[in-house]
């Protein structure tokens, strides 16, 4: 009876260690994270479009404090009075905000090549990938002209290389140029129209295309002092397409959603007060004369 | 197969395994009633020490299980007792005495108390019990009577001051949390804390808090060993260091608690207890408050300002913000908000042991309502506990314990930079408005009543409390079973499980008609979470192996599996008001979820080997080696020795033939020297990507800010350690010096790195933390007379220096928190928790250095860096208790002291902006003044005196205004000392209780945080801090005021 109880014991306590040690590498994965094979590069690209357009945390940094004091949009004093809000400016360049987008379309643009070089894309991954430069292209225009020099690509192998203005310019230019015309609207965007992850225009290529060379016309006006002769070679080279945002709908938009999110528009929080000056008061409520009909006879809005 | 097994069908094994028992015990016959041939008889006796008869004194056959107990006048009667038997006859506290049964019909007993505990059995590791004098570290036992005397709901507040090296930094308030810091604070970016062991169990004692700055504010949510009843508590071991843990290995890294529940003890009578408690709870202490001035600003009435800076308050009449006339005068808006808290508590206990089985059971419940309005919580108890030895030669034991635990939490109160923390609502209120005329909180239209008109103001607490509610229940089970089998004299094995498995839902509700969300939000959550633990141990162990050497050997083997799971949804804005249910969200897309799953396994494999030489010299040896589910393949498997040697001294000159001197009764050196670690948190190895969505409701993707290793693995934690315990005049006094150094290694820090990398930080291993320290425990028994007076005292004193080494390359500090422009951090070659913050300019070199430098209005300038403004770890900590007893009364009283350290209180630093601080008021009045100390700069460069007077409403919107104010101004020296608990009771006389079923009636009076001796606040508790759940506590703001209670205590035993 003792030894069989020895035995016992020794062959459970051996059983209960030896069914311990297999399973250890499938718990290191954090089940409410997704691996790249189940990420879509559109998801990606919505992230960086959306949050770009700035939530009111970073918002009340960088646009409220500056711009819109010097415009006498917001009473506060800010850039008016010379305040120096630098935490703030770094809070933008950090991964949370400006640097963030940057890499959240880097990621998209990364992971798209991957897809299309194994072959195994999907029907709308090229179209994303030039969507993606394109907005990139944008990205690096807004990092650069307040901050200076940045980088131009993330390829995640940490590589970080900081370039001149002219040298970002020109990478720009070419992104852009080359983006747009290989974009291709007969490919299937049906996936990205009902997902909803193409903020501006819900995967209709051609109208991408406009943007792409509005911007180009935009980012060579830019260069025309600096450097006139390539600003006017690649104004000429976008205009001859003649394919531009010409129209108010073709514009690149994003519906507004009051939340405390990038959706949450800057000019129309709740809670924000938007100072009017007197006289824009006095024509909405109607006071000296001026029927408001009069001056909103035209208005179709919601 | 094991991994499948549910902890239900554990607990209902272990159950059914204990009745088996029993039953077992009954149907065999006991052995020695077939020996009727023999010469049997009967012996009967009464056993006395000084006082008289001893009750409950143990009468044993030796080497038999035929025994009795003495009852109420010291009687005993045993049977079936031969010739030559031996009969032992003991209790705790005495020397046991034998006689040799030759047919003596009665005998009389005379025990003497046994003053030389010197065989004291502590429990150390993996409960294995050792003689306390063999081991070499150091270790503090508690028994439950210290820890129930303190009637803290929260037991882990009750062990302030009692142990060595023990700091608990507590939360306020009912149901908060506390934390339990031993010998410093080793990692950097974990939580710290001890592991807690019950009956062998790991229990999850998680501790929340909640952090100070803006966006990190809620509720405190307890932590988890509060739910344990001290009642339950036999005794309780802190193993303090790496060597008395190292057992543990890589969950030892911040020492052990080990908690032995009560198991069956042969009681006389029933063996019921029956105990009933009340407590009443107040504010302990109140910031201190000006009375002489109103709300406005520059000494003008305007009862819509939230400064108090206004007219003086002269008691005339007076508009108010709803028109009406009211006496203009202060008033104490802190005591008539805040309730005086009661308490109930009430439980009955059973233990009783019958010829070797024994059965511990209890209920407990308690009903406590706080200081804080609506705060309540409600906790019930059920503990039952089995413990039989059975078999042949009763070689068999088992012990299964099943422990519940429900807890129910209502209104806890916010924390933090939070318009619903009514903490900064009553203490911001401007001196002259009575909050009490705010109790109607609602008006016709279901919105909020409230003076505050400006943007964002904070919310009426009545309605806070009424209308922004949340409740939190928790249902815990705590099993756990043990099966050994005693294989021969020197060889043992046994098998142990248990599991720790706890749900907890949480809701939140808010009504419609506040101010910050005016159209409510509803959140559910549940947390569960289990963790189960199997483990085998066996051991050999023999004296007097090879001439004088003795030794024994364990070997045993874990494994351990952990989940954590977290599913919470909250709706967002409310469609139909006050309707909460989840479905009504006003917009689909706000309504948020949020999931965590988070699982972990460990195997291990440990051992030791303990050499004893002629029972004076002990050498340990313990290894134990850990394969842990978090950390990639090769990293996986880590080693954790110790090696410790303790030498009785005075063993050791006796046993060679001299003698010590008469008064040095005992001394003993000891030294080791171990390894352990503290496991790496799961899924810190692989980057992943989160899919949200955006507010349109459209799929986002994102990476995380951190990236991660697999290389990356676990803290290493060495320690040295070395110690004397010295006893003398047999053992009235005696003292116990441990001198350690503890350095941790590999800390996991998160290195930031460039944004455009695409991460925030980096993880990687680096660093070098050192503690070092020294801890004394003295005790002296003054006077010792048994009929008489007594007088005990016992001093635990620590001191501990946590000095960061290292930490990796380029990095020079690492951040704890920042709190605006006040940061706490860790720099290398400076101390954990220095505090970093803005001072005011001061001239650097001159005749005028060092003084204030103002500007043209005669307003201090305050830096644009940040300096060194203290660091917020005490120097010393001493916890003195002194105990008196005359016959039946006894008195103890316990004095907390923490010497050094600063903290910050930001709520000061507002008290003072807004003008509600009585340090505004100098006289009973606000005269203008100049800066002391003083000077402005000249035109040329230089300095000249400052004769510039300022108003003190802009001075102390310069020094106390911004979010927390100017550092160096409200920086405060922590130290303090208080009376921290008082305990007098009282048995009543047994004689009067002789005809009736009672054997014990005690009654007890206690207070707690009786009065604060000293400090150098201005009316905050340098205790309360809500940041618990961080190792950055030297920040104080807005937490909920400490409190002081008074307990009365029945308990009755049958």
């Amino acid at each position: 009876m003792k030894t069989f109880n020895k035995i016992l014991m020794g062959l459970a306590s051996t059983v209960v260690l030896l069914s311990g040690c297999s399973d250890f590498e499938d718990l290191n994965n954090d089940p409410t994270k997704v691996d790249k094979e189940k990420v879509r590069t559109h998801y990606l690209l919505n992230k960086s479009i959306v949050d770009a357009q700035q939530n009111p945390h970073i918002a009340e940094r960088i646009f409220v404090y500056s711009w819109k004091t010097a415009a006498r949009f917001e009473r506060r004093a800010g850039m008016a009075v010379g305040t120096n809000y630098d935490s703030y400016n770094s809070d933008y360049l950090g991964v949370d905000f400006g640097a963030g987008w940057f890499n959240d379309v880097n990621l998209a643009i990364n992971l798209s090549r991957e897809r299309l070089e194994s072959g195994e894309a999907f029907s709308f991954e090229h179209n994303v990938l030039q969507m993606s430069r394109i907005w990139r292209a944008y990205l690096i225009s807004e990092l650069t002209d307040c901050f200076g020099p940045v980088t131009i690509e993330n390829k995640y192998d940490g590589v970080i290389e900081y370039k001149d203005q002219k040298t970002i310019y020109e990478f720009i230019l070419s992104e852009l140029k080359d983006a747009q015309s290989q974009l291709d609207p007969d490919a299937d965007m049906s996936e990205i129209k009902s997902a909803g992850t193409d903020p501006f225009y819900a995967g209709d290529v051609s109208k991408w295309v406009k943007y792409a060379n509005s911007l180009r016309l935009r980012y060579a006006m830019r260069l025309s002092e600096v450097e006139p002769e390539m600003a006017r070679k690649e104004f000429e080279d976008a205009a001859s397409t003649g394919n531009f945002i010409k129209t108010l709908s073709e514009t690149a938009e994003v519906q507004e959603v009051d939340s405390w999110s990038g959706l949450a528009g800057v000019m129309s929080r709740g809670w924000n007060a938007q100072p009017i000056s007197v006289t824009l008061n006095n024509m909405m409520i109607g006071l000296g004369g001026g029927l408001t009909s009069r001056f909103l006879r035209n208005w179709k809005g919601k | 197969m094991f991994t499948n097994l549910k902890p239900v069908s554990l607990w209902l094994v272990a159950g059914l395994m204990c009745f088996s028992g029993n039953a077992y015990a009954d149907l065999m016959p006991v052995k020695h009633d077939a020996k009727i041939s023999q010469q049997q008889g009967k012996i009967t006796g009464t056993v006395e020490d000084d006082f008289g008869p001893v009750t409950g004194a143990s009468v044993v056959v030796k080497g038999t299980t035929n025994g009795t107990i003495t009852d109420f006048d010291g009687n005993f009667e045993l049977d079936g007792v031969k010739s030559g038997d031996v009969i032992s006859i003991s209790f705790i506290g005495y020397v046991p005495q034998e006689i040799t049964y030759t047919g003596q019909g009665s005998v009389m007993v005379k025990l003497v108390e046994d003053t030389q505990t010197l065989d004291e059995v502590v429990v150390t590791a993996l409960g294995i019990k050792r003689e306390k004098k063999a081991l070499g570290y150091a270790t503090q036992e508690l028994k439950g009577d210290a820890l129930v005397s303190a009637r803290e709901s929260n037991v882990t507040n009750a062990l302030s001051g009692k142990v060595s090296g023990l700091q608990v930094v507590r939360g306020s308030g009912v149901g908060s949390s506390s934390k339990i810091v031993l010998r410093g604070y080793s990692s950097l970016t974990g939580s710290n804390q001890p592991l807690v062991v019950i009956d062998g169990v790991p229990m999850d004692n998680f501790v929340s808090g909640v952090k100070d700055p803006y966006g990190n504010n809620g509720v405190d949510m307890g932590n988890g060993l509060a739910d344990i009843n001290p009642e339950d508590i036999e005794s309780m071991s802190v193993l303090k260091g790496a060597s008395a843990a190292a057992l543990y290995g890589s969950r030892a890294g911040n020492g052990v608690i080990l908690i032995t529940t009560k198991s069956g003890r042969k009681q006389t009578g029933l063996g019921i207890t029956v105990n009933a408690g009340v407590t009443t709870e107040s504010i302990f202490l109140k910031p201190h408050c000006q009375h002489a001035f109103g709300p406005g600003e520059n000494g003008v009435y305007d009862f819509r300002s939230s400064e108090s800076w206004g007219a003086a308050a002269d008691g005339g009449s007076r508009e108010d913000w709803k028109g009406n006339n009211f006496s203009y005068r202060a008033y104490d808006n802190v005591d008539n908000f805040f309730n005086t808290g009661t308490s109930f508590n009430e439980g009955i206990t059973f233990q009783q042991n019958y010829d070797g089985t024994g059965v511990f059971a209890s209920i407990n419940r308690s009903d406590d309502k706080g200081i804080v309005p609506e705060a309540q919580q409600n906790k019930a108890s059920i503990n039952l506990r089995g413990t039989t030895e059975f078999g042949e030669n009763k070689r068999w034991k088992l012990d299964a314990k099943v422990n519940y635990i429900n807890t129910q939490m209502k209104n806890r109160p916010l924390q933090g930079i939070n318009q619903g923390n009514m903490f900064n609502t009553i203490y911001s209120l401007p001196r002259t408005l009575d909050i009490t005329r705010f109790e109607d909180c609602l008006d016709s239209e279901g919105k909020m009543i409230w003076w505050d008109a400006k943007d964002n103001p904070q919310e009426n607490p009545y309605w806070v409390q009424k209308y922004r509610q949340n409740e939190d229940t928790r249902n815990r089970i705590l099993v756990s079973g043990a099966l050994s089998y005693q294989i021969t004299e020197w060889w043992s094995a046994e098998l142990r499980a248990g599991t720790d498995t706890y749900t907890t839902n949480i809701t939140n509700r808010l009504y419609a008609g506040g101010n910050t969300r005016p159209a409510g939000n509803y959140s559910e959550q549940t947390d569960t979470f289990y963790e189960n633990n199997y483990s085998f141990l066996t051991s050999l162990r023999k004296d007097n192996l090879i001439s004088k050497l003795g030794g024994s050997f364990t070997f045993g083997g874990n494994l351990m599996m952990q989940r954590r799971k977290k599913t919470k949804a909250e709706t967002g804005d409310l469609l139909i008001p006050n309707l909460f249910i989840l479905n009504n969200a006003k917009n689909k897309n706000s309504v948020s979820f949020d999931q965590e799953d988070i699982q972990r396994k460990m195997n291990s494999l440990y051992g030791t080997v303990q050499v004893n030489w002629d029972g004076w010299l002990f050498l340990d040896v313990t290894g134990r080696n850990d394969w842990s589910s978090t950390m990639s393949k090769e990293n996986r498997s880590y080693f954790y020795p110790s090696f410790s040697l303790a030498g009785v001294i005075s063993d050791m000159v006796e046993k060679n033939g001299s003698a010590m001197p008469e008064w040095f009764t005992f001394a003993k050196v000891r030294g080791s020297y171990a390894m352990v670690g503290n496991d790496l948190d799961p899924y810190q190895l692989y980057t992943l990507y989160k899919t949200e969505m955006d507010a349109s409701g459209n799929p986002t993707a994102s990476i995380g800010e951190t990236l991660f290793d697999s290389t990356v693995r676990s803290e290493l934690i060495k320690s040295w350690e070395a110690g004397v315990e010295l006893k003398f005049l047999d053992n009235r006094l005696g003292v116990d010096v441990s001198w350690y150094r503890t350095n941790a290694t590999r800390q996991l820090l998160e290195i930031p790195m460039d944004p455009f990398s695409g991460y925030k930080y980096r993880k990687i291993n680096a660093g070098n933390i050192q503690n070092q320290g020294v801890e004394i425990m003295l005790y002296a028994t003054i006077l010792s007379n048994p009929k008489g007076f007594n007088w005990q005292t016992t001093l635990n004193a620590s001191t501990n220096k946590n000095k960061i080494i290292e930490l990796a390359d380029g990095i020079n500090e690492y951040g704890l928190e920042t709190f605006d422009n006040l940061r706490i951090i860790a720099p290398v070659g400076g101390y954990m928790g220095d505090i970093y913050g803005k001072k005011f300019q001061r001239v650097e070199e001159g005749p005028d250095a060092g003084k204030i430098i103002v500007d043209d209005e005669g307003l201090p300038l305050v830096t644009d860096d940040t300096y060194y403004l203290g660091n917020q770890q005490p120097d010393w900590m001493l916890g003195w208790t002194n105990s008196f007893s005359y016959k039946n009364i006894s008195l103890s009283f316990l004095i907390d002291a923490r010497f050094g350290g600063s903290i910050y209180s930001s709520t000061t630093a507002r008290l003072h902006a807004l003008g509600n601080a009585a340090g505004t008021v100098v006289n009973g009045a606000r005269e203008e003044f100049v800066v002391p100390n003083s000077v402005q700069e000249t035109d040329g460069g230089g300095f000249e005196a400052n004769d510039k007077a300022v108003r003190p409403e802009l001075y102390w919107k310069r020094v106390g205004g911004g979010n927390i104010g100017v550092g160096e101004a409200f920086i405060y020296d922590a130290s303090n000392i208080r009376l921290r608990n008082i305990t007098l009771g009282y048995d009543l006389e047994k004689k009067w209780l002789q005809n009736t079923p009672l054997q014990r009636v005690f009654l007890s009076f206690t207070a707690n945080n009786v009065w604060m001796i000293h400090y150098n606040l201005p009316g905050i508790d340098p205790e309360a801090v809500s940041a618990t759940n961080t190792n950055a506590v030297g920040f104080e703001n807005l937490a909920a005021p400490t409190s002081r209670s008074f307990t009365f205590n029945v308990s009755a035993t049958f």
